[in-house]
């Protein structure tokens, strides 16, 4: 017997039984113990056979009497929500199985990437879109424990709610919770008792959390005072009374939006107000007159659309029926527009993964319409025969952009438009996206089922962190060292010459691919933290 | 450091496991004047302590060269498995390998998970990477280094 052997057969004789049920051991192999708490332990676990990872909360009966995350978790489906994947139960220990998220929680992500204003809104309304998801079931679903070590953020920046072990749906007969649960600095008054938690709970929790991304702390503290914007909407949300607070996620995320737009407009504003002054000033005089500068009638008259299903979510997103009157000032107070085929949407959920599903085209040929919109900052407009985009020029500050499955070519129009975050251009006639070096923030690009051919149609974006390049040819990928900053890399059904200069990605952290190019590339990353995905 | 003559059981391997962080918070305290990162700062210490060059511990803890040089760099933040071999590497044992997890900001070794404690009970018994893999293969239980994370 070697030593390994004899090692292996003191190991085998001193484990004692395992408490756990037998059917999760023979799924599952425990990788290691993200926490332990009393009763409570959660698992990074790996499915045998398929290798697939999950987290596993494995909860003491003895000590544990309320287990509700599991029933919860499998009613819903949605992207920044974990899916369920199975339970497990024995005499001692319930176990339940949930997707595994890959990220940074965000106490460790705020700690090692100090937020902007802006960014620390753009988690919370992403939270504000997931949160509206949860409360909007038949039953609605308050998570009670909205803190930043329950939410993920990804490597491409989407964030993932976690930890559903405390959530409850609302119950109208119930007066009161009974009992204490959630982490006390972010829990509203009523969850100690007062009254029963109802989706107001959740809002006050994410005004703490937003408290915390912009200071670095869940209480007011006088040496870390917010902005006047902030202040108003972290004090609505954490209000004493629920009736005091926003009445929905949605509400939040409107109220997020505008502090945005103000923010920008009084940056714009105050750099150019005294130029702007002389030039009113001149035009004033030169027309000789100063009341025909302003035109108030033309924002009460009824807006006339040239594309139908344009108009039909311009109406959505405003909540107008077919036949009442639209009018340019209600127009531009639209923020989000979504078109995907022939059906559109006041939200973008339903249309969320359905990229690459085939779906009957809409009619739209043209995005003049937009001159009429021009505060959109999300724009959906998917599988149209659309050819000419340069109708989007006319937005302000876009800032996600999809225009997938239709024809369009040429995207110069999007040239110049510093506020954009995010470009979906899949399976577009794009064979060339260089002219959008100017945008000076795009963080997401996916080009894939493109005509991009070669490395240098692809530009130069220092700011991109997420590359989709799903089924393209190219040679070689040299000149992808231009991305300097690229953390992940889909690279499904591409078949790809030269990688190597994929080394060369310092930030490069998870790199999809599949088959022959898979392999090529578990070679150059052998020994790296890189983790290859299948495609 | 070399523990191949003391066995230690399971059960004293436990308390071990168990026992409250100490040790070392000297580095942790001083890591951002030297202008290093914690886990970075913490392995050239630990290095300099044991009059070990990091080329020693990169080979015994069996990681591709350069990619072991960029972590004592503080170029790159290591999985918990390349903690676990850096582990392997330093020849430590439990409370150091804690303390290095910990500085990694990785889980700990969880006595109740039987790959860490198999793996816990190796660096305790001075076992080398190539030795571990073997016990953890003969139980059934995935590798160092086999885990995706």
């Amino acid at each position: 017997m070697n030593r390994a052997e004899q090692v292996a057969a003191e190991l085998k004789r001193s484990f004692t039984e395992a408490p756990y049920p037998a059917e999760f051991l023979e799924q599952y192999d425990q990788l290691e113990c993200f926490s332990h708490s009393r009763g409570t332990e959660t698992f990074l676990v790996r499915e045998k056979g398929s290798g697939v990872l999950y987290v596993a909360k494995c909860f003491d009966k003895s000590v544990c009497t309320v287990v509700h995350g599991s029933e919860i978790l499998l009613r819903l489906h949605r992207d920044g929500l974990p899916a369920y994947a199975a339970s497990y139960e024995n005499a001692r220990v319930s176990v339940t199985v949930r997707e595994y998220v890959e990220g940074t929680p965000l106490d460790l992500y705020a700690e090692k990437n100090p937020l902007s204003e802006r960014q620390a809104c753009r988690i919370c309304i992403q939270l504000c879109d997931i949160l509206r998801y949860l409360h909007g079931q038949e039953k609605p679903v308050i998570h009670r424990d909205i803190k930043p070590q329950n939410i993920i953020v990804r490597p491409d920046g989407t964030v993932t709610l976690i930890d559903f072990d405390i959530a409850r749906q609302y119950s109208d007969g119930a007066e009161t919770d009974t009992q204490f649960l959630g982490t006390r600095v972010y829990a509203p008054p009523e969850q100690y008792g007062f009254s029963q938690t109802d989706c107001r709970a959740d809002i006050y929790s994410l005004g703490v959390l937003l408290r915390f991304l912009l200071t670095g702390s869940e209480k007011e503290r006088p040496d870390k005072p917010l902005s006047k914007r902030m202040k108003r909407i972290v004090g609505r949300c954490t209000a004493f009374s629920p009736n005091d607070r926003f009445a929905s996620a949605d509400a939040v995320k409107r109220a997020l939006l505008r502090a945005g737009e103000q923010h920008r407009r009084r940056v714009t504003l105050s750099l150019s107000f005294a130029a702007t002054a002389l030039l009113f000033l001149c035009a004033g005089f030169a027309a000789g007159r100063y009341t025909s500068v302003f035109t108030p009638a033309a924002a009460a008259e009824t807006a006339v659309f040239r594309e139908p299903l344009i108009e039909a979510a311009a109406r959505a997103q405003l909540g107008k029926s077919e036949t009442e009157p639209v009018t340019a000032a209600e127009l531009e107070t639209v923020r989000e527009l979504y078109i995907f085929g022939t059906a559109v949407s006041a939200t973008r959920d339903p249309f969320d993964n359905k990229s690459t599903e085939h779906a009957p085209r809409g009619g739209i040929t043209s995005l003049d319409d937009l001159k009429l919109m021009p505060n959109i900052e999300e724009l959906l407009v998917a599988y149209q025969d659309l050819e000419d985009i340069s109708g989007i020029a006319a937005l302000k500050n876009p800032v996600s952009v999809g225009l997938l499955h239709t024809r369009v070519s040429d995207v110069s129009a999007l040239s110049g438009k510093p506020s954009l975050l995010s470009l979906n251009l899949y399976g577009t006639n794009v064979s060339d996206v260089s002219c959008l070096n100017s945008c000076a923030r795009l963080e997401y690009l996916e080009l894939g089922g493109t005509l991009v051919a070669s490395p240098d149609a692809l530009g130069g974006f220092d700011t991109v962190t997420e590359l989709s390049l799903i089924g393209l040819t190219l040679d070689t990928l040299d000149g992808i060292e231009r991305f300097s900053r690229l953390e992940t890399l889909n690279l499904s059904n591409a078949e790809i010459g030269s990688i190597d200069t994929l080394k060369n990605l310092p930030s490069l952290h998870v790199v999809t691919a599949d088959g022959e190019l898979r392999e090529r590339l578990s070679e150059l990353f052998a020994g790296t933290d890189v983790s290859l995905v299948a495609g | 450091m070399g523990k191949s003559t003391k066995k230690a059981s399971t059960s004293t391997l436990w308390e071990q496991l168990f026992k409250a962080p100490s040790v070392r918070s000297y580095l942790s305290q001083n890591a951002a004047g030297l202008g290093l990162p914690t886990f970075a700062a913490y392995i050239c210490e630990l290095c300099r302590e044991k009059s070990e060059v990091p080329e020693h511990i990169i080979r015994r803890a069996g990681l591709e060269r350069s990619f072991g040089h960029q972590l004592f760099r503080g170029d790159r933040n290591p999985s918990r498995n390349t903690v676990l071999q850096l582990a392997f590497g330093f020849q430590a044992n439990v409370e150091e390998t804690q303390a290095l997890l910990r500085h990694a900001g990785r889980s700990q070794l969880y006595p109740r998970i039987r790959r860490d404690a198999a793996i816990g009970y190796c660096l305790e018994n001075g076992c080398s990477l190539m030795e571990t893999q073997c016990v953890l293969t003969e139980l059934s239980l995935p590798t160092i280094g086999d885990s995706a994370k």
